[in-house]
Formats: C-alpha cells, structure tokens, sequence
C-alpha cells in the first residue's frame, strides 16, 4: 500500500456496522463517504471497516440476531459501498502489465473477499479481470487458457467446497501444464489452516486482501 | 477424493450416500426422542434432516484432508448456532453419535474408522464447550 491510513477505521466500524446491520444504505453511505474524506484509504476501508463489519454480521445471524433476508441486505448494501468507494479511489492505469483472473469455486457465493483483492490490486496497478460467485470450472479454464494470466485467484468460504477447489485447481495444471499461472486461494478454511493451500495443489494463501497483494507483488515481477 | 486412501474412500461413499445416512440417523434420532416431535412438529424434523445432511457436507472434506480438527471446527460452530435457536447440545450430540452408528454400520471398518475420528473430534469440541461454560 503506498498511503499510510493515518485514521483509526475503528471510530467508523460501529458506525457502519450499525447502517448495515438496520439495512440503511443512506447511513452506511455516508459512514463511508466521512471515513475517506477523514483520510481512510481503500484497504483501511476494506479491511478496517468492511471486513471485520461483515464477519460481525455473520455471527449475529449465528446468534439468531438477524434473518438471512437481512444478512443478504448488509452484504448487498457494503457491494454496492464498495463499488462507490473504488470508483472513487481508481484511476485508469494504461500500464498495468500484470494480470490476474479471480473467481469463486463452481458451487461458492461468498464473494466479497476475492472482490476487495481484485480492486486493491487494480490500485497497485494490476489488470483483474473478477468473476464472482460460482463459476463452472470448464468455463474457467477457457478463460485461463485465453487470457493466460499470471495469477488466478480462487476462493473458497466453507469446507464443502475444498473438493470442488481441488478439481479446479488440477483442471488448471492439466490444461496449462508448464504454463500454468501462479494459484493463490483464499477463504475461512485457509485462515484456520494455511497448509491446506498447498494440500490442494495451490501455491499460495494469504490471511487478508493486503498480504496478498504484498504477497503476488513479490511472486510477480512486472513487465513479464 | 483420492479412491486409493482409506479416507478418499469413506469421502466418496459419505458423499454417494449421504441422503440415506441422513435419514437415517434422522429417523434414529426422532425414535429415540419422541419428544422431539411433540416440540418442533413435521417442519422440525425437516430441518432436522437438513441439517445433519449439511454435517455430512462438512464430514466429508474432513475425512477426505484427513482433517479431524476441521471437522471440529465446524462442530463447535454448529453447536453454537443450534443453541440460539433452542436446539440443546444434547440433541447436536446425540445426532453425531448416530451418524457415526449409521457410518458403521454401512461402510468397511477401515472407512468407518476414517469417519468416525473426525466425529470423534467433533465430540470432544463440545465437550471442551460445555467445561468453559
């Protein structure tokens, strides 16, 4: 990251948890909007506010706190925060030389974590090309083959779907063989356990959208 | 699922299996607790079998990895999203108690023992729950 947040997203965190969780888009708008304009920059967004605002919403549905109708609000409410913000932080680079493709395994809908990586990269000047949820693995190992990225990112959220992971993972090394790009995954289980990344025929895994970006800026040289 | 391994193949026949194991570790436990009946009704006992066919979902990538922990992981998380909606840890127990009875009762001894120690580390998550509490 090259701005160092100098603001503590945590005076914007209950804020915005708050918006969300009572289904407001005004408010966590404008929660948003108060935090950049204090200073906060994209990834202090992200994982400062964003981030820690949605795992509180998963546990208060855990809790029996909310419905899933209203879980689905706090997350469609921070996509769409999202999309402002980055609008707002993005400019054009016509230099990006680096590519990255990113989807969700073919049966995973939990997609806002591989979004914040594929926008922080785009800031470090990256060409992303994001999927979402639940891309078939044959139409993702077209796209590989066609667009012969550097890095393709996957996620996947519940154990269920690390099967699933593994078959795309294998289905990307048989069709690409020495060509294959980089694999970096990411999701619940590979906080829990980061050596099950390597388990499942991937390369890496990283504990946020930050450390990855640090971590395929150092993986990937530019100008390849 | 790795058909050479012990745990690849308990992995596969949990997940070629799974509706039938569901049910009937789902009829076992409603005969056991008939009272179970009399507090959640028809829609109770659907949920039931939906939810222990969604434990099978998470048994099986535990078995597969060979995983137990993960498996407790998840263990731990049901238990605690049964409770706020007043299903007892009781009731969380004794259905991994008959998943593993079903288990054995219908795979080769070396799968079911594959399954059974990640239920068994499923057990012992609750266990450790219920000292702290």
């Amino acid at each position: 990251m090259t701005a160092v947040a100098v603001v503590n997203p945590a005076e914007h965190y209950g804020a915005y948890l708050g918006a969300i969780r009572s289904g407001d888009r005004r408010r966590a708008f404008q929660v948003m909007d108060a935090a950049r304009d204090a200073g906060l920059d994209l990834a202090g967004i992200y994982l400062g506010i964003f981030q820690p605002a949605l795992r509180e919403i998963g546990c208060l549905w855990q809790n029996n706190e909310l419905t899933v109708a209203e879980e689905h609000l706090a997350t469609a409410i921070t996509q769409a925060a999202m999309a402002r913000a980055y609008e707002r932080a993005f400019t054009w680079r016509t230099d990006a030389s680096r590519r990255l493709i990113a989807a969700c395994v073919d049966v995973e809908r939990h997609e806002v974590g591989l979004r914040m990586l594929c926008d922080l990269l785009d800031l470090e000047g990256w060409h992303t090309t994001y999927l979402g949820a639940t891309v078939p693995s044959e139409s993702l190992v077209a796209m590989v083959r066609r667009l012969r990225p550097d890095v393709v990112a996957l996620s996947a959220a519940l154990t269920p779907h690390l099967p699933r992971l593994r078959t795309m993972i294998a289905a990307i090394r048989d069709a690409l063989g020495d060509a294959r790009p980089l694999i970096i995954v990411g999701g619940r289980p590979f906080l829990d356990d980061p050596s099950l990344a390597q388990r499942l025929g991937a390369d890496l895994t990283a504990q946020n959208a930050v450390d990855a970006v640090r971590l395929l800026g150092e993986r990937v040289s530019r100008g390849r | 699922m790795d058909p050479i391994t012990v745990e690849g193949r308990a992995a596969a026949e949990l997940l070629a299996r799974k509706a039938s194991f569901a049910q009937t570790a789902t009829d076992a436990l409603y005969a056991e607790m008939p009272e179970l009946t009399d507090r959640y009704g028809a829609v109770g006992r659907e949920r039931c079998l939906e939810d222990i066919r969604y434990t099978i979902d998470h048994l099986i990538p535990a078995v597969d990895l060979a995983q137990p922990s993960m498996f407790a992981t998840y263990v731990a998380w049901l238990d605690d999203l049964l409770r706020a909606r007043n299903v007892s840890t009781r009731e969380v127990i004794r259905s991994l108690e008959l998943i593993e009875q079903t288990v054995r009762s219908e795979l080769a001894p070396d799968e079911a023992n594959a399954v059974a120690s990640c239920i068994r580390a499923g057990l012992d998550s609750l266990g450790a729950a219920r000292k702290e509490t």
